[in-house]
């Protein structure tokens, strides 16, 4: 009786009604950065974040459809200018307040607002001019041009007007650990957990009370945890741990669809590893073989493995992947000695010498890829000492991640970098590797410049059909596979594990929780 | 799928059980003689392959073939080799009628990938003989409006002679002059790869002042492809042409068009597969023939006591509609059903017991799945579609179920899933490298027509 009048009294009626409610706790990579979704980070952002807001058009997690659980109705407008849209009546932010049309013009204009420091925003900017209301149902959003199917360029989650005292939002608002959205829950970020609290409404019928999102620790533990039904799920379940809960009855694995690399950047800025020959030698000092054996587990021989070597900037099923560019699967020493000795270096008692100075790499590693690649960063230190380079070892927290890295601010204290990337449908590298300029190069690890690497980005930016993206990249890829800001090293597909008493789950690609509302607990 | 017994039973089919005892085996009980309870009705469960090769003796001749352990572990192109000597036309028949369902989906896969690029997002840059792809495209998808508007317009004379044959063709149900399509029959006798001519098929020009070359591939490769598989099968196989034709029809382009009967079927045509006896294949037949909403449910009734696929849906179907939550729960319950059926037969556990139980199961989900699509399920059966693929894993890895999957998302202008499932396939099947062409290009329109999301850790 005590929860049934919890459950009334945080206005979920019918869920108490009917008697199903429940909670689940999921063990995620890390805690979320921000709620705010114009500040995600990660995928963990994006994912916590489609549990709170509502996107105003998205697509169907099983038949691809556009859709929308907060527009009524459309029409194009303008000649194909603009998309003018009437909001469904009885949608209420979880302050209860009503969801109006003034609402979306807000979020238009702050991502249009260049106080806004929002990385998703920008991507908008190139697309959005205006947004008028008419009424307090009804808005008329404008585009800069005209384009093909412009509902699918309407894929940014609502924000509240009254949340905000402008348009310039900034990461660093209270909204970012305490949002309001309409999505089906109400989120709330605390030290150790967050915590999402269902939120009924016209458009949402939740029938799960609670998500507890979890930092997951030790991948062992995890999966005793989610054995012993301690939590319901895991988001990302490292290969090695995949045998076991395969061959349980009581937890199913669930395919995420993600397209997610990882990488060693190098800080082209640094010393000796300006040097491109120094670059490759490392490159040829990494056995990616024997490293994805000891670090995820796959056997040399295996046949479909979750994880395949890349020689570019993308996975080996995309498009853009130049299949030409061979991949780096051994060490080759002899080569790389021969390039190192060659960039001037000089091997001393069985360590690499410049300038009469033991050369030493300072290698960090995002933290929670430990989890999914155990020992990967020792493997990685162990493999280029036997190459003969000193090394210091450090995890970085997902906090300094964002904070130094992405940023450009880590370039004095690393020389190494081991991280990943994760993309959806559109897999623009620009932010990666362009000069940091402007809005150029904004995810540009150590600062990497290239002019002609520049160029190639720009040709994929300015390309006006296709085939010239495509070769854009073709040409950009057989480029960084020779002057390697970065050493590619793979692709690793994500796998889920819920408990098979969690029914309807189906997991959306890349946002993860959209179809949520189809999910049940039934112990 | 358990990797475990899989390789066990991998190892039981090239090894041989040394002593006629099950691999695994614990003490032997003796058999009752009341079959188990379950979805499939006791009359029923007699029949189905997995619990009559619980019987040593039945599963003896499948033990020790290279041909076999092929099939089981879905290596249709090892298979292929090892059938190729000639002792076994049943069994060669049978790989061929794979590899003919395998491009018949393959076809679909380049067809509503090319439709989704070069129709539904078409650009003014665009090459104008991509009309003739167009055309092609909307024949094999048995679009026949949509066929004859493509061909209204003049065909470019690089591809003119493609577009008359495309006039001449049959529709739906294509029939088609093969002649001015890239394919090569003497490399495909040979088992040459790739089988549908030298690739790209034809490099266009786009419409722009740069004038660059678009490389592309045409779709009706890929079906004359299966069109020689078929025709291989049915000429090893001469007396199996309506077992061949119902094997075929969950995954032609068009449907049957008379009522299927049940056929004699030697467990060649079974073991290892997703019918579970000769009236599954009849059953499932006349669920592709269905018309109307009611149809597809109609055919679980029809046959509901004779096909144990009929009899495992049956109990999900509610007011004429699939339950989805009930056909994973009945393939579930299939699962334990013929696990403790061959227990039963067997007198005790064994290895191979898991992954013929899990085939068992996977064949349940399948079988709803193409009920749900009968019954204008829409995403019904998406949802099972995708739970079959998530299972399909091992020894349930179909490689003709999981391109009919990519089919079925490129139909839904979701090149994703699609393009891992092509590239993991790729090895096994070379001609899938034709379907890359419009599914990569389909890709790369879709992103460019979506605002771009930074990447994130």
């Amino acid at each position: 009786m005590a929860l049934k009048h919890a459950l009334k009294a945080a206005g979920l009626t019918a869920l108490a009604a009917l008697g199903m409610a429940a909670t689940l706790a999921y063990n995620e990579e890390s805690l979320p950065t921000s709620l705010n979704p114009l500040f995600a980070f990660s995928m963990v952002d994006y994912r916590s974040q489609e549990l709170v807001f509502d996107r105003l058009w998205y697509h169907d997690a099983i038949t691809n459809e556009l859709r929308s659980r907060i527009v009524d109705k459309w029409e194009l407008v303008d000649a194909g200018r603009g998309v003018k849209l009437t909001i469904k009546s009885g949608v209420k932010w979880h302050n209860g307040k009503s969801l109006s049309s003034k609402d979306v013009c807000f979020t238009v204009r702050a991502m249009l607002d260049p106080k806004t420091p929002s990385a998703i925003a920008s991507g908008y900017r190139e697309v959005l001019a205006d947004c008028d209301t008419q009424g307090g149902s009804t808005a008329v959003i404008t585009f800069t041009r005209v384009f093909h199917n412009p509902r699918d360029r309407l894929g940014f989650a609502i924000l509240p007007q009254s949340e905000f005292d402008g348009t310039a939002i900034t990461p660093d608002l209270e909204f970012s650990a305490r949002p309001v959205g309409t999505g089906p829950f109400k989120g709330s970020r605390g030290r150790r957990e967050v915590k999402f609290d269902a939120f009924a409404n016209a458009h949402h019928a939740p029938t799960i009370s609670q998500l507890q999102l979890r930092e997951g620790g030790d991948p062992l533990v995890q999966v005793k945890t989610l054995i012993n039904n301690g939590v319901q799920g895991i988001i990302a379940v490292p290969p090695p741990m995949r045998p076991d809960l395969s061959s349980s009855d009581e937890v199913a694995l669930k395919s995420y669809d993600l397209r997610s690399w990882w990488y060693i950047a190098v800080n082209t800025s640094s010393g000796v590893f300006a040097d491109k020959r120094v670059r490759q030698a490392l490159n040829l000092l990494i056995d990616r073989t024997a490293l994805r054996e000891l670090a995820i587990g796959v056997k040399p021989d295996q046949q479909n493995s979750p994880c395949e070597f890349i020689s570019g900037p993308f996975v080996q099923s995309s498009p853009y992947y130049n299949r030409a560019i061979p991949v780096q699967e051994r060490s080759d020493r002899a080569t790389a000695e021969a390039l190192l000795s060659e960039a001037g270096l000089e091997k001393v008692g069985g360590r690499w010498n410049h300038d009469g100075a033991s050369v030493d790499l300072r290698i960090g590693m995002l933290a929670p890829l430990n989890n999914e690649a155990p020992d990967l960063l020792s493997q990685i230190g162990n493999q280029l000492g036997a190459g003969g380079f000193g090394r210091q070892e450090s995890r970085l927290s997902v906090d300094e991640w964002n904070r130094k890295v992405v940023t450009g601010q880590a370039s004095g204290e690393f020389d190494l970098l081991v991280g990943k990337w994760s993309f959806g449908l559109v897999e623009d590298v620009n932010d990666l590797f362009h000069t940091r300029k402007g809005q150029e190069g904004k995810k540009n690890i150590f600062g990497y410049s290239n002019s002609s690497v520049d160029a190639m980005l720009d040709e994929f930016e300015s390309a006006r059909t296709d085939t010239a993206a495509q070769d854009a990249y073709h040409k950009l890829h057989e480029q960084l596979a020779s002057e390697l800001p970065y050493l590619f090293l793979w692709k690793l597909d994500t796998k889920s594990a819920w408990r098979t008493e969690v029914r309807g789950n189906i997991i959306a690609p890349y946002h993860y929780f959209t179809e949520i509302d189809s999910w049940r607990y039934e112990p | 799928m358990r990797a475990e017994a899989a390789i066990t039973l991998a190892l039981l089919l090239a090894c041989g059980a040394e002593d006629g005892t099950p691999s695994g085996a614990e003490s032997p009980a003796p058999a009752a003689a009341v079959a188990t309870a379950g979805p499939i009705p006791a009359e029923l469960i007699g029949s189905t392959w997995p619990t009559r090769m619980a019987d040593d003796a039945t599963r003896a001749p499948y033990e020790g073939h290279a041909g076999w352990t092929a099939l089981f572990t879905r290596r249709t192109d090892a298979a292929l080799g090892a059938f190729s000597g000639g002792e076994d036309p049943a069994a060669l028949a049978r790989v061929h009628t794979t590899y003919a369902a395998f491009y018949q989906q393959a076809a679909l896969l380049a067809a509503n990938s090319t439709w989704g690029v070069y129709s539904h997002d078409h650009q003014a840059a665009d090459p104008a003989e991509v009309t003739v792809l167009v055309a092609a495209a909307a024949g094999l998808r048995g679009d026949c409006d949509a066929l004859k508007e493509a061909l209204a317009v003049e065909a470019p004379a690089a591809v003119a002679a493609q577009a008359a044959a495309w006039k001449a063709a049959s529709c739906p149900g294509v029939e088609i002059d093969p002649e001015p399509f890239p394919s090569d029959d003497a490399e495909r006798a040979a088992g040459a790869a790739p089988p549908v001519g030298a690739l790209p098929h034809y490099r266009f020009t786009e419409q722009t002042e740069d004038g660059r070359e678009v490389a592309a591939a045409d779709p009706t490769s890929l079906l004359l492809l299966a069109r020689w598989h078929e025709k291989a099968a049915r000429d090893l196989a001469p007396d199996a042409g309506p077992v061949i034709d119902q094997l075929l029809a969950p995954w032609r382009i068009t449907p049957p068009s008379a009522p299927a009967q049940t056929q004699q079927m030697s467990d060649d045509w079974l073991f290892a597969g997703f019918l579970l006896a000769p009236s599954d294949a009849a059953f499932l037949s006349d669920v592709r023939r269905a018309e109307g909403p009611d149809a597809g449910t109609a055919a679980v009734s029809a046959w509901s006591e004779r096909s144990p696929l009929a009899a495992a849906v049956a109990p999900a179907l509610s007011d004429g509609k699939v339950d989805v939550d009930r056909v994973l729960d009945n393939a579930a319950a299939v699962r334990r059903q013929i696990t403790a059926e061959m227990e039963r037969v067997s007198g005790g556990e064994a290895g191979f017991h898991r992954p013929f139980a899990d085939i068992a199961g996977l064949a349940t989900l399948r079988a709803g799945m193409m009920v749900a699509d009968a019954a204008d399920q829409y995403r019904d059966a998406g949802i099972l579609r995708l739970n079959t693929l998530e299972r399909a894993t091992g020894p349930l890895a179909d490689p003709v179920f999981a391109i009919s999957v990519a089919a079925w998302d490129a139909g839904n202008r979701n090149p994703l899933r699609g393009q891992e499932l092509v590239h993991q396939l790729l090895p096994r099947f070379p001609a899938l490298e034709a379907a890359r062409y419009p599914l990569d290009a389909m890709h790369i329109r879709l992103s460019r027509n979506s605002v771009d999301r930074p990447p994130v850790h």
